[in-house]
C-alpha cells in the first residue's frame, strides 16, 4: 500500500511537480523570455543536499535588480524530503554578508533551527554551514533567511515532506504555490522610508472627499462620532497594510502577474496546490474563481477537509487546498494583497493556451472599532467580557504579582476553551514605544479578519477561520495547560517602534519555559495590524473549542485588537524565538524562548 | 541679499547628502544583507527636513528645517529658522537640541538658540520644550525661551494637515511669539507680540519632495503693536508665498 501510493505519486508529479513544469511546457525556454525572472526553481530530492546562497541580476519590473539566490534560483529550489529520514544540507555562503537558513515550520534541534544569535552565529561570509537533523513530520514548509531583510530580496524556498503513512486524501497532480513580494527598493531602503514616514507606502488615506461622503449619508453628528476614536489616538482606519503595490510585485513562484505562473492538469483530476506565504511585509486573499478550494492541512498538518472559497494567508502559513477543476477551462490563481494594492495571479488550466480573466480587486478594506480593541458586542462576546471583567475586579486585588511578565497560574480554563484570565496591560506597556492599548478585545479564533468580515454577505464567498480548523488526528497532548502567559503585541505606528508588552527585544529578558511542560500562550494584540507570530521549535496548537481535535500551527496570525491562545508543549530544550513575521517589525517584535 | 539663505542652503544640503548615503543607491546592495537579524539592534538614524523653503511676496522669505541623528528615543537636533520681509531679516536662529522621546506622540527638547545679529547683536537663548502631536493629529511645538538678562520668551507653532487628496495637502499653520518684557530694540512686546496664519496648498510630487503656494499672514499685537506704529511700520502684512518641502 505504502509502496504503490508511492509510485504513483511520485510517477505523476516527476512529469508536472514544481516551477519548471509550467515553463516547460509553455514553451517558454527562459533565456528566450523577455520577462523570465529566473531560472525555474527545481526540486531537489534526497536527504543530502548543497545549497548555495547567492546573487544575480534579475529583472521583474523592467529594471534590473540583484536578487538573492539559492543555487542560483529565486525562490531557492523545493527541497523535497521524506518523513523518517535524516537530511544533510550542507549551505555554502557566497554573499560578502553573514547569511542563514531558517526551516521555517520544522521541528529540529534547537541548533539546527538556523536563528542567527541563538541557535548558531549565522553562516559567515564564504563558509559552509552542515544542518543535519531527522525529519518527524510530513507537510508543507518553507525555508528562509532570517539574516537581516535577506528574506525580503529572495532568499526563499519551498520544502515537501512527504509521509511515511498514506495521506488521508487523494489527488493526481501537485504543484507548490510561493507567494511573495518583490521591490525593485533595497530593503534599507524600505525600512528608512517607514522609520521617517511609516504613511510612505500607504495611498489609501483618508481625504476631506471621504468626509464630505460621509457626512453627506451619515450626518455631522455620525461622523463625528465614528471617527473619534481614531481621531483621538492619532490612528488611521486606513492603515491596512505598510508596505504596498506601491513598490511591490507580487509574486507566485517568482512569476509576476505578467508572466504568469501556469499548471496545468486534465479534467476531473484532483490538483493539490501547497500554498505558502513567503513574503516579507503581504497577507494575501487567495482563491480561484471558479472553483471550490478543499483545504486538507494548515502549516503542514493535516486537518479535516473544509472547503471554502477564499483563504487569507499571513506570512509564514501554508495551506494545501485541492481543487477538482472539471473542463479544460483555465482558472486563475489570484492572490490579492490585504490592502488591495496589488495581486498576485497564476493560472491553472486544462490547455495551455488558455488563461482565465483576472477578476477584479475587492473594496478596500477599513477598519473598525474591533481592530482598535474595542470588540463589538455580540451576546457571546458579552457574557464572555462579564467573565473578564469580574475575573479582573476579583482578582486583581491579589494578582499583579502573579502576573508579572503576564503569567497566569491556577483557575485556568480547560484545554482547547482559550483563556478565560483577565486582560491585563503591563506597566512596560505604557512608554513612548506603544500608542494604543485593546482594551476590550475580542477572541480572534473565528474572525475572518480585516476587509474579509463580510464577504459571505457582499460577495457570497465562504472565508476560511481559524474555527473551521481540525486537526484529523487526536491532539497528542491531553493535559491541561499548568500556567498561561499573557503576551501584549505592542507598537508605536508614527513612530514605526515595534515591542512586546512594550520592551523591545533588546531590553527583554527570555521567556523561560519549564521542560515539559503544557503552557498556553494568549497573544494580546494591541496594534491595529494584524501580526503572524511565528514560533520555532514547538507546535501552536490553536484553541478552537474542541480540545481533542486541536489544530497544530507554527505561525498565528493575531487579529487586530484582538487575542488569541494557543497551547504549547514544551518538549524540546534550546533557545527559541517568538516574532512577528513581518519583516520589518521583527527586529522589535521579537523574544527568546529559552526551555530550561 | 539671499546669501544667508543659499548658505544654510548648502550646509542643509550636505547633511542630507551624508544622511542620505547609503540608501539611496538599491542597485549597490551590499548594505541591504547586513545582518541584523542577529543584533537586533537599531543603527541611529540621520534625517533632515525642510519644512519650508519659500520666497514671499514682499521681497521676504523663509526657510526652516532640521537635520536630526539619534536612536530610538534619544535624538540630536539642529534646527534652522530663518525669515525675512521687507528686506529686513526678522529671525536667524539657528538651534541646538537635545530631544527625547517621553510618550507616544511627544517629545521633550533641551537645547539652546541663538539669534544672529538682529538688528545689532546676536543672543543666546537656553531652550526648553515639548514637540508632538496633540489628539487629532495637530502638530504642535512650545518652547520656552530663557535669554541673557534675564529675558523670556515662549513660543508656540501648531500645523495641521488636511488631506484633500492622495496627492493634495492643505497645511494651515500657525506661529503666536511671547515675551516677557518689552525689548524695544527687537521690536517685541511683552505677552503676545506677534502671530503668524498661513495655508499652503502642497502637491506631493513624491513622498519626499512638495512644492506648494499659499498665503501668509503676519500681525504684531499689543505693545509691539504700538513700536512698529511709531517707526512708522504697518502692524500688519497678507503676502503670498512660493515653496518648497523636502525630506530625505
Amino acid at each position: 500500500m505504502k509502496d504503490s501510493f508511492r509510485t504513483d505519486a511520485v510517477s505523476r508529479r516527476t512529469f508536472v511537480t514544481g516551477l519548471g513544469a509550467g515553463a516547460l511546457l509553455l514553451g517558454l525556454p527562459h533565456s528566450s523570455h523577455p520577462n523570465s525572472p529566473t531560472a525555474s526553481a527545481t526540486t531537489l530530492r534526497g536527504n543530502h543536499f548543497d545549497l548555495s546562497i547567492g546573487y544575480r541580476q534579475v529583472n521583474l519590473t523592467g529594471r534590473e535588480r540583484q536578487a538573492l539566490t539559492i543555487n542560483g534560483s529565486l525562490p531557492g529550489p523545493i527541497l523535497r524530503w521524506r518523513e523518517g529520514e535524516t537530511v544533510t544540507l550542507n549551505v555554502h555562503n557566497q554573499l560578502p554578508d553573514k547569511s542563514s537558513l531558517h526551516w521555517h515550520g520544522v521541528r529540529v534541534p534547537s541548533d539546527m533551527d538556523g536563528e542567527p544569535g541563538l541557535s548558531f552565529s549565522g553562516i559567515q561570509p564564504g563558509q559552509t554551514f552542515r544542518y543535519r537533523f531527522p525529519l518527524r513530520q510530513s507537510g508543507t514548509y518553507w525555508y528562509h533567511s532570517q539574516s537581516g531583510f535577506q528574506q525580503q530580496l529572495g532568499l526563499i524556498g519551498a520544502i515537501v515532506i512527504d509521509p511515511i503513512s498514506p495521506e488521508p486524501f487523494s489527488y493526481e497532480r501537485d504543484y507548490v504555490v510561493v507567494l511573495s513580494d518583490w521591490s525593485d527598493e533595497s530593503p534599507q531602503t524600505i525600512y528608512t522610508h517607514l522609520k521617517k514616514d511609516p504613511d510612505y507606502y500607504n495611498r489609501q488615506q483618508r481625504t476631506a472627499t471621504d468626509l464630505w461622503r460621509e457626512v453627506r449619508t451619515k450626518g455631522v453628528a455620525r461622523t463625528w462620532r465614528d471617527r473619534h476614536q481614531w481621531n483621538w489616538k492619532q490612528l488611521s482606519d486606513r492603515n491596512i497594510s505598510q508596505v504596498t503595490g506601491e513598490t511591490y510585485t507580487y509574486l507566485i513562484n517568482g512569476h509576476t502577474p505578467d508572466t504568469n505562473w501556469t499548471a496545468l492538469f486534465k479534467p476531473g483530476e484532483r490538483v493539490r496546490l501547497r500554498l505558502i506565504n513567503a513574503a516579507s511585509m503581504t497577507l494575501f486573499d487567495l482563491r480561484i474563481p471558479g472553483l471550490k478550494m478543499k483545504v486538507v492541512a494548515a502549516d503542514g498538518q493535516n486537518v479535516e477537509p473544509v472547503s471554502v472559497d477564499e483563504i487569507r494567508i499571513g506570512s509564514g502559513e501554508t495551506y494545501d487546498i485541492i481543487v477538482e477543476p472539471e473542463s479544460e477551462q483555465a482558472y486563475s490563481i489570484f492572490a490579492q494583497s490585504m490592502d488591495r494594492s496589488g495581486y498576485a495571479r497564476g493560472t491553472l488550466t486544462g490547455d495551455i493556451r488558455l488563461s482565465a480573466e483576472i477578476p477584479a480587486m475587492d473594496h478596500r478594506p477599513v477598519l473598525t472599532r474591533q481592530d482598535l480593541g474595542l470588540g463589538r458586542k455580540t451576546e457571546e462576546t458579552d457574557t464572555h467580557f462579564k467573565t473578564t471583567q469580574t475575573a479582573h475586579t476579583e482578582k486583581h486585588s491579589y494578582l499583579p504579582d502573579a502576573t508579572e511578565g503576564g503569567w497566569f497560574y491556577g483557575n485556568l480554563a480547560a484545554a482547547g476553551l482559550g483563556s478565560n484570565s483577565p486582560i491585563i496591560h503591563q506597566p512596560s506597556e505604557s512608554g513612548f514605544r506603544v500608542d494604543h492599548r485593546a482594551l476590550t478585545p475580542a477572541n480572534g479564533i473565528s474572525d475572518p479578519g480585516v476587509g474579509l468580515r463580510n464577504h459571505k454577505h457582499r460577495y457570497n464567498r465562504r472565508v476560511l477561520t481559524y474555527s473551521d480548523l481540525r486537526s484529523n488526528k487526536p491532539t497528542q497532548d491531553q493535559r491541561e495547560p499548568q500556567r498561561e502567559l499573557q503576551l501584549h503585541l505592542t507598537g508605536n505606528y508614527e513612530r514605526y517602534l515595534w515591542s512586546i508588552n512594550g520592551e523591545k527585544f533588546r531590553d527583554a529578558s527570555p521567556l523561560l519555559f519549564r521542560h515539559q511542560e503544557r503552557l498556553r500562550i494568549t497573544l494580546v494584540n494591541d496594534t491595529t495590524l494584524p501580526q503572524p507570530m511565528h514560533l520555532h521549535g514547538f507546535w501552536s496548537e490553536l484553541e478552537t473549542g474542541d480540545g481533542e481535535y486541536l489544530p497544530r500551527k507554527h505561525t498565528v496570525i493575531a487579529q487586530p485588537g484582538s487575542s488569541i491562545s494557543y497551547l504549547v508543549s514544551a518538549d524540546t530544550y534550546g533557545r527559541w524565538a517568538l516574532h512577528s513575521q513581518m519583516l520589518y517589525q521583527r527586529p522589535g517584535m521579537y523574544r527568546e524562548v529559552r526551555i530550561v | 541679499m539671499f546669501k544667508n539663505i543659499s548658505g544654510i542652503a548648502a550646509t542643509l544640503w550636505l547633511l542630507a547628502a551624508q544622511a542620505s548615503y547609503g540608501q539611496s543607491e538599491p542597485q549597490h546592495q551590499h548594505h541591504s544583507y547586513q545582518s541584523s537579524g542577529e543584533d537586533n539592534e537599531e543603527e541611529p538614524m540621520a534625517e533632515v527636513s525642510l519644512d519650508y523653503v519659500e520666497l514671499r511676496g514682499d521681497n521676504g522669505g523663509e526657510i526652516e528645517g532640521d537635520f536630526s541623528y539619534g536612536g530610538e528615543q534619544n535624538k540630536f537636533v539642529a534646527e534652522v529658522d530663518y525669515e525675512r520681509s521687507s528686506g529686513e531679516i526678522e529671525k536667524n536662529e539657528l538651534w541646538a537640541l537635545y530631544s527625547r522621546a517621553i510618550s507616544a506622540n511627544w517629545n521633550f527638547l533641551i537645547g539652546i538658540r541663538h539669534d544672529f545679529n538682529l538688528e545689532t547683536t546676536s543672543r543666546n537663548w537656553a531652550a526648553v520644550g515639548i514637540t508632538g502631536e496633540s489628539p487629532y493629529k495637530f502638530e504642535m511645538d512650545a518652547v520656552f525661551f530663557y535669554g541673557e538678562h534675564g529675558s523670556t520668551a515662549f513660543r508656540l507653532e501648531g500645523e495641521y494637515e488636511i488631506k484633500l487628496a492622495q496627492d493634495w495637502n492643505l497645511v494651515p499653520r500657525i506661529e503666536l511669539n511671547f515675551f516677557g518684557q518689552n525689548d524695544e530694540a527687537r521690536g517685541s512686546g511683552s505677552g503676545l507680540s506677534e502671530a503668524e496664519v498661513g495655508f499652503r496648498l502642497m502637491y506631493e510630487v513624491t513622498r519626499k519632495f512638495s512644492p506648494y503656494i499659499g498665503v501668509h499672514y503676519e500681525r504684531e499685537v499689543g505693545n509691539a503693536a504700538d513700536f512698529a506704529r511709531e517707526e512708522g511700520e504697518d502692524v500688519d502684512s497678507t503676502v503670498w508665498v512660493l515653496g518648497f518641502r523636502a525630506w530625505f
